[in-house]
């Protein structure tokens, strides 16, 4: 089934200070990335769309239900998995996926082959009936994960999904989400790019001003990034000069002292370095650089 | 909410502390407290202090720390603060009823088969209250605490707090209830000599002082939701309200009130008329208080225009009839004085109705004088149950008595009827145990035994034998021996009739 999720003018602050403005945005089932600088505000909108804060203004619709003005938040429809994900430590990942089914209100008499279909589905069996205290990171953030699709909701959220894993583990978790997303909306807030460039469907970037700053797909973003991209090889002593002519975004050592730069063409950096030419492979690091550095300027 | 209280409920149990607990409970009573079962299904509570307390400890950490704990995921499946609050207190107290059920079942394995069923039932009670009340008072604090200073040293104020309310009631019973009411949630005999015949009288102030604990937790809950919950509803007000209405009024009540306790009565300096009682007629119901129409046949030696008895002030007037006709009376400081013209020689019928709460304690606390439904203490002559001259000679008594409980007197009893000849009429009833040894039968508790008991006697006579005192006790002229509990000032041993009281220490 396609879900659909709409948000529309979402306002919220604390005292006098504008943590989300008017924010809106659409989409349907993927992974979708919500990308910012720290302070920015991603963290409060997962908790908005969690339903933890409450904004002051603007609505959420999920499916075209209102998640925001019903009386009891429709739990059983949305998973979250917080970026510090914990839970006591005495009881079993079996106890407090239970607890997660119980509380959703799904129906008892699926329980135990829903539970065991989740367990296998993200191997945990050898770990589901040991305390969650005695889990290492890796399995502890599977569990958390786990505890998100309980009931297969239309809409997971995930903060930082990435967060303290190694390589192996994050591989395996991008895995995961790919999975997942396939029948519902995974959104994640994430600050590291690679996790974004490889899975993400759709991107939504907050800006420093705490309003949206970018709505479209990695390829959009780059497609808009590209034509302000020059890239030049130089000499290595030569690169702090040149940091206060060009805004460097990218540096790549190579042979005999030379340096391989990447820098941003803005209307109003005119200085063009010699041997210059448009980057062919703009990376989606390369493009969210340009962008953040943009809208500075 | 009940799938919530559940998950809180393993959170709960799959905890070290409660491990502790459960280990210190079975220790003491299969090493200790199993013994007591034995004797008295009530000291039983009474020597369940250091479960109890392990226990209370046990909820204070679990409940705080519970409580304290805030996890994003559950913020986001619980939604309200409020909710995850009362789970964690429903939780709490589904372990509570699994431990009573635990402690109830080995009392059930464990009693002495000789106790009546309802001596069980009303033991098994008692025991459920207090552990009820206290552990509902310890996670109240537990879960308040943790809700203020959320993080770790809301467990170290919750623990203070908690040995802070145990020193500052550890002693004896106050004459007040508001004094005692923090010390309801451990057994009110616990720090006292326990009456084991009367057993635990549930009385209006036992049931007082438990409520008060109860208003207070409620109390103190409600306003720490409400504190937390994000929405504030006026409904919200409505349980605070309550229990602070419910918990003030128990306050005042409860300082207005003092338990009774026995004093001496000064005798010595009352004159009184000389007459003399032919015989009692009482109508005596003593089911719950104690209510009497009595009728006294008296014969006067003198002219006098009062009549004087001794009565304790416990008790309410309801009427007194001369020859049938109502006369004025005045009734202070346990004396009873009818006005009337009573003439020499004159044969007078007298009627007096009253009644009132029969519920005197010892100066320690302990049950002295009392009618229940289930145990009775009146020792005549030593407590003026009904209205007795200064100096009294054997008189005729008849009397009616309606009582729930089995009843021994030093009169003989039939069908709630005793009658005979005495000076002073005894009733006792409670959690006695009777055997016949030889020609005499012995009514006595649980805690002893007849050989105990005879063995007590023959060392007392030893002492009597090196004066002239007791004659009746020395040569035996009896064939009823009673346990039952009359001032310490009194004889350890004293016949009535052919009744020897034994005095319960």
């Amino acid at each position: 089934m396609e879900n659909q999720l709409r948000v529309k003018n979402l306002y919220y602050k604390v005292g006098k200070r504008e943590i989300i403005k008017n924010f809106s945005f659409n989409c349907t089932n993927g992974i979708i990335a919500l990308l910012g600088n720290n302070g920015v505000g991603k963290s409060t909108m997962m908790n908005i769309l969690a339903g933890i804060l409450r904004p002051h203004s603007g609505e959420v619709y999920l499916n075209e239900e209102s998640l925001l003005s019903r009386r009891s938040y429709p739990i059983e429809k949305v998973g979250y998995l917080p970026q510090m994900f914990d839970m006591y430590n005495n009881v079993t990942g079996y106890d407090f996926l239970s607890y997660v089914y119980d509380v959703k209100k799904l129906p008892s008499q699926d329980k135990k082959q829903h539970l065991k279909q989740i367990v296998e589905e993200f191997a945990l069996q050898e770990v589901i009936r040991k305390k969650i205290g005695k889990y290492s990171g890796g399995y502890k953030r599977r569990l958390g994960i786990a505890q998100a699709v309980i009931g297969y909701p239309d809409l997971i959220i995930v903060d930082e999904p990435t967060v303290g894993l190694d390589p192996e583990q994050r591989i395996a978790f991008r895995e995961l989400l790919s999975r997942i997303s396939l029948h519902s909306i995974t959104i994640i807030s994430t600050h590291i790019i690679e996790d974004v460039e490889l899975y993400s469907d759709k991107l939504i970037i907050i800006g420093n001003d705490h309003d949206l700053l970018f709505d479209g797909t990695v390829n959009e973003l780059i497609d808009i990034a590209k034509p302000h991209l020059l890239m030049t090889v130089i000499d290595k002593g030569k690169l702090n000069e040149l940091r206060d002519k060009v805004l460097i975004i990218e540096e790549k050592r190579m042979a005999d002292d030379l340096i391989q730069i990447k820098y941003m063409l803005h209307e109003e950096t005119t200085t063009v370095l010699d041997n210059s030419s448009q980057v062919r492979e703009v990376s989606l690091e390369n493009a969210y650089i340009y962008f953040q550095h943009a809208q500075n300027l | 909410m009940l799938k919530s209280s559940l998950f809180y409920t393993k959170v709960s149990l799959k905890n070290v502390y409660f491990i502790v607990a459960m280990i210190v409970t079975l220790l003491d009573v299969f090493t200790r407290l199993i013994d007591t079962l034995d004797v008295s299904i009530f000291s039983y509570t009474k020597y369940f202090l250091i479960p109890f307390i392990f226990f209370h400890i046990y909820l204070l950490i679990t409940s705080s720390s519970m409580m304290h704990q805030e996890f994003q995921v559950l913020s986001f499946l619980e939604k309200e603060k409020g909710k995850k609050m009362i789970a964690i207190v429903f939780a709490n107290i589904f372990v509570t009823i699994g431990f009573g059920l635990l402690s109830v079942l080995i009392m059930l394995i464990f009693k002495n088969p000789l106790f009546s069923s309802s001596t069980v039932l009303m033991g098994i009670g008692h025991f459920l209250i207090i552990l009820m009340t206290g552990s509902v008072f310890a996670i109240s604090i537990g879960v308040s605490m943790a809700t203020l200073i959320r993080n770790e040293l809301s467990i170290v104020v919750s623990l203070a707090i908690y040995g802070l309310i145990i020193a500052i009631t550890y002693g004896n019973l106050s004459d007040n209830l508001i004094l005692n009411f923090l010390q309801a949630f451990l057994s009110d005999d616990t720090f006292i000599v326990f009456n084991e015949i009367a057993g635990v009288l549930f009385t209006k102030e036992y049931f007082a002082d438990k409520l008060v604990v109860l208003c207070l937790s409620v109390l103190i809950l409600s306003m720490t939701y409400f504190f937390i919950s994000s929405i504030k509803r006026k409904k919200y007000f409505i349980i605070p309200t309550l229990s602070l209405v419910a918990f003030s009024s128990l306050i005042i009540y409860g300082l207005n009130h003092q338990y009774d306790f026995y004093q001496m009565m000064d005798v010595e300096k009352t004159t009184f008329e000389e007459y003399k009682i032919g015989e009692y007629k009482m109508q005596l119901d003593l089911r719950r208080k104690l209510e009497n129409k009595t009728q006294i046949q008296i014969a006067f030696n003198e002219n006098s225009d009062t009549l004087s008895f001794l009565l304790d002030s416990i008790f309410t007037i309801e009427h007194v009839l001369v020859n049938g006709q109502t006369v004025e009376y005045t009734f202070l400081d346990n004396l009873l004085v009818i006005h009337d013209y009573f003439t020499k020689d004159s044969t007078v019928n007298v009627e007096i109705h009253y009644r009132g709460k029969v519920d005197i304690k010892k100066d320690i606390g302990s049950n002295l004088f009392y009618v229940s439904p289930y145990a009775i203490n009146l020792v005549g002559g030593d407590f003026y149950w009904y209205p007795s001259p200064i100096m009294e000679d054997v008189a005729k008594f008849d009397l009616n008595v309606t009582s729930d409980a089995k009843l021994y007197s030093n009169l003989p009893i039939s069908d709630g009827h005793l009658q005979g000849d005495t000076r002073y009429v005894s009733i006792f009833a409670g959690i006695y145990n009777e055997q016949t040894d030889g020609n005499i039968r012995y009514i006595y508790p649980f805690t002893m035994s007849v050989e105990r008991i005879k063995s007590t006697i023959s060392a007392i006579i030893d002492e009597y034998n090196a004066t002239d005192e007791n004659i009746e006790v020395k040569n035996k002229y009896y064939n009823q021996v009673i346990v039952g509990t009359w001032p310490i000032e009194g004889d350890l041993l004293k016949v009535e009739d052919s009744t020897l009281y034994f005095r319960l220490d």
